[in-house]
């Protein structure tokens, strides 16, 4: 009988860590403050593994960064916890341009088994150098593997086949999703990485999506149910990515969206929609739509995710829950009336850092009476119109439409 | 620390080789069949050749961008064919001629070159870090010129390499100029290691063109590193009598590099001729045996040449887009 616990997605990544350091002596950690634990998936290993394998460096990224691909470079599998994914820009020239092309550079002879660490995403309106989300720049320079896991169960399976990974690879976890609680089985297992995993199943229109968006997707799905048949693939891995994946949905939906917190310029979903276009194109009924971060950095006092991301990721519609034992953790503070305008309903995925705990808030509707339930469905109405509106849009005759492939 | 007579002897035969193949590289571009560009070393190759002289087989290794390290390959007792070959986009290359001036020999820990300068420093950190973490005794001879350490990660290293007293020499070619920019128009003082004692460093200089006392400093720092001491600098002073690289302006700032000046050091400063003279005033090697060795270096271009021409061209796109990622 399979043991299943419900953990939060930092003590996955944290299980993740105990069981690869247990098993291969090579795997260390390094990062700055990871003693202490700035973030809590860290916290206890160097009580349980000692300073060597769990290291402090000094505020030194590009130090740092340099002594994981040198010491992987030596035959050691060194994971590397920038704390922030931006900070691994101070790493820029190592990251991009020296540790994912190192292998092939040097006539495909010394795999680089590193794993790089970040946490990313608007959830607790830091802005820019904390907030930011690399993977679109990481995915356009090759030879490093990108993944963001949206669930625990994801984290821990896609951790320890990152650290298995002969080659870079930068996982990536959202800051909304640092307490959120879900089954994670006791014992081993492994999530590959470049497979997609299907988070919800549908017929009328697929969100490509990763990250702390599955969530606000799979509320989204929720709130149109018994209106549009909302199927939402977790990307899980930007690179490798799993095209077969994205095909094999859109031909069943005919419709792509692709979520993306990311800058929309040039980024994953911008990739996505190319590969969509090039590879699927006679699979869908409607030209591919992305829903991203506008082009404009990401603001600290308008960082609110609701309003950003064209709206659709809203999670006004987050109701079906029930059928997901997912815990999710809550964004919103009740005393900051801007939130209570722009908020829609409960079900945000986010990070309060003044209630950092899992669990429920208590019901929007019994915490704000400030909010005219009128006008909430009012705005679910404009929300979910032009969503309904896209999706029902005229379709071209399916037969026609799937005859190529 | 004192040499043996083999020692000088080893030295100079592999600063004669390396001056001569740096010709070579010299010659292969000039005639287009180079790929890339081509730093030239000139008279500044003692230190490289020392810089490899008294390593294990096992020490990382990183070399320096002037002669593109085949300096430093050589007194490693690396077969520098494949490296040649490399450089002339050879099937036959130590990185299947990909790179250019890239080097990559696994039994030797020599995974050199980037673009970037400095980038080496971080990675020594992480070559020091396993040797120190696998207790394997290994040294890791981090090679740069003095332009490097004006990149702040040249900096970080050296702050991490002290932290944890990690067994790295940091092994500075200081030829006083920065591309095309004097050393002391872009970098404050006038020693590049005067840096080290701020780190808790020591830190030696010595003459750049005496292949000898380069050997005797690598010989000391390698020793101090290996004995679990930590870093160690040693600066060399060196010239650049010739533009940065092949085909690039020869100018300091505004200013032309006197060419009176440059001749002079080419005449003067020439480490190979320098040593010659040692050998023989010191009665370690006869006129007889020095031309021996030059003959003998003389024929090496003729057989690298051979063996880069008999090797394919890369393999087409469709091969390399497969091995981008390792299995």
């Amino acid at each position: 009988m399979t043991d299943v616990r419900e953990i939060t997605l930092l003590e996955a990544i944290k299980e993740a860590y105990r069981e690869e350091m247990q098993r291969d002596e090579s795997v260390y950690l390094l990062g700055i403050s990871i003693q202490a634990g700035t973030f809590p998936h860290t916290t206890g290993l160097c009580e349980e593994f000692g300073p060597s394998r769990v290291v402090d460096a000094p505020l030194s990224e590009t130090g740092m960064f340099g002594c994981a691909f040198g010491s992987a470079l030596e035959g050691m599998r060194p994971v590397v916890d920038f704390m922030y994914a931006g900070f691994s820009y101070y790493a820029g020239s190592e990251v991009f341009l020296q540790a994912g092309q190192f292998h092939f550079m040097h006539g495909s002879q010394f795999p680089v088994p590193l794993v790089m660490v970040g946490a990313c995403g608007l959830g607790r309106r830091v802005a820019n150098e904390h907030a930011t989300l690399p993977y679109g720049a990481l995915i356009h320079h090759p030879g490093i593997k990108v993944c963001m896991p949206s669930t625990p169960y994801d984290a821990k399976g896609l951790m320890k086949s990152a650290i298995r990974d002969n080659n870079p690879v930068f996982f990536l976890w959202h800051i909304g999703t640092i307490a959120l609680k879900g089954p994670v089985p006791a014992e081993e297992y492994l999530v590959p990485l470049g497979r997609a995993d299907v988070k919800r199943a549908g017929r009328d229109v697929t969100l490509l999506t990763s990250g702390a968006q599955v969530h606000n997707c799979l509320a989204v799905a929720g709130r149109l149910e018994g209106e549009i048949d909302v199927e939402v693939v977790d990307a899980r891995s930007f690179e490798p990515f799993d095209r077969d994946a994205m095909l094999q949905s859109i031909d069943k939906t005919s419709r792509l969206v692709i979520v993306d917190e990311d800058y929309e310029r040039g980024g994953f979903a911008a990739e996505v929609a190319a590969q969509a276009m090039e590879h699927g194109y006679d699979l869908l009924d409607a030209p591919v739509k992305r829903v991203c971060h506008p082009h404009m950095p990401l603001p600290p006092a308008h960082a609110d995710p609701r309003r950003l991301h064209g709206g659709l990721c809203r999670t006004d519609a987050g109701a079906d829950r029930g059928r997901d034992p997912r815990r999710l953790p809550l964004t919103e503070s009740a005393d900051d009336p801007r939130r209570h305008t722009a908020a829609t309903g409960d079900g945000d995925v986010g990070w309060d850092h003044r209630r950092m705990g899992p669990g429920r808030r208590p019901a929007r509707r019994a915490r704000s009476a400030a909010v005219d339930p009128g006008d909430r469905k009012g705005r679910h109405r404009t929300a979910g119109a032009a969503f309904g509106a896209f999706c029902t849009s005229s379709r071209r005759p399916r037969s026609k439409s799937r005859s190529r492939r | 620390m004192a040499l043996s007579n083999e020692q000088k002897l080893a030295l100079f035969t592999n600063i004669v080789r390396a001056m001569t193949l740096d010709q070579m590289m010299m010659r292969l571009i000039r005639t287009g069949r180079l790929v890339g560009f081509y730093h030239e070393g000139g008279v500044a190759l003692a230190p490289s050749v020392a810089s490899g002289a008294f390593l294990r087989k096992s020490d990382p290794s990183w070399p320096h961008l002037r002669g593109h390290g085949v300096a430093h390959m050589l007194s490693r007792g690396v077969d520098v064919k494949p490296y040649f070959a490399e450089h002339m986009g050879r099937e036959a290359g130590c990185c299947k001629g990909r790179t250019s001036f890239h080097m990559s020999f696994p039994e030797f820990h020599m995974w050199g070159a980037s673009g970037n300068i400095g980038a080496n420093f971080p990675l020594s950190v992480g070559f020091g870090f396993a040797a120190k973490r696998k207790e394997t005794g290994q040294v890791v001879m981090n090679c740069s010129g003095d332009g490097s350490y004006a990149e702040g990660r040249a900096h970080e290293a050296l702050l991490m390499a002290s932290l944890w007293a990690l067994p790295i020499v940091f092994w500075c070619e200081n030829n006083q100029m920065s591309q095309h920019s004097a050393l002391a128009d872009v970098f404050p003082g006038v020693r590049v290691s005067a840096l080290a004692p701020g780190y808790g460093i020591p830190a030696k200089v010595v003459d750049g063109q005496d292949v000898f006392a380069c050997g005797e400093a690598a010989l000391e720092a390698v020793a101090h590193a290996r004995s679990g001491k930590g870093p160690y600098m040693v600066e060399c002073l060196t010239v650049r009598c010739h533009e940065h690289s092949v085909g690039s302006v020869n100018k300091a700032g505004v200013m032309f590099r006197d060419p009176e000046q440059m001749a002079a050091w080419c005449r003067d400063l020439d480490p190979a001729k320098l040593a010659a003279a040692r050998l023989i005033e010191d009665g370690v090697a006869t006129e007889a045996d020095i031309a021996e060795i030059q003959a003998r270096a003389a024929k090496e271009p003729e057989e690298i040449e051979a063996f880069c021409n008999r090797s394919p061209a890369t393999p087409p796109i469709e091969d390399l887009v497969k091995a981008v990622y390792a299995a």
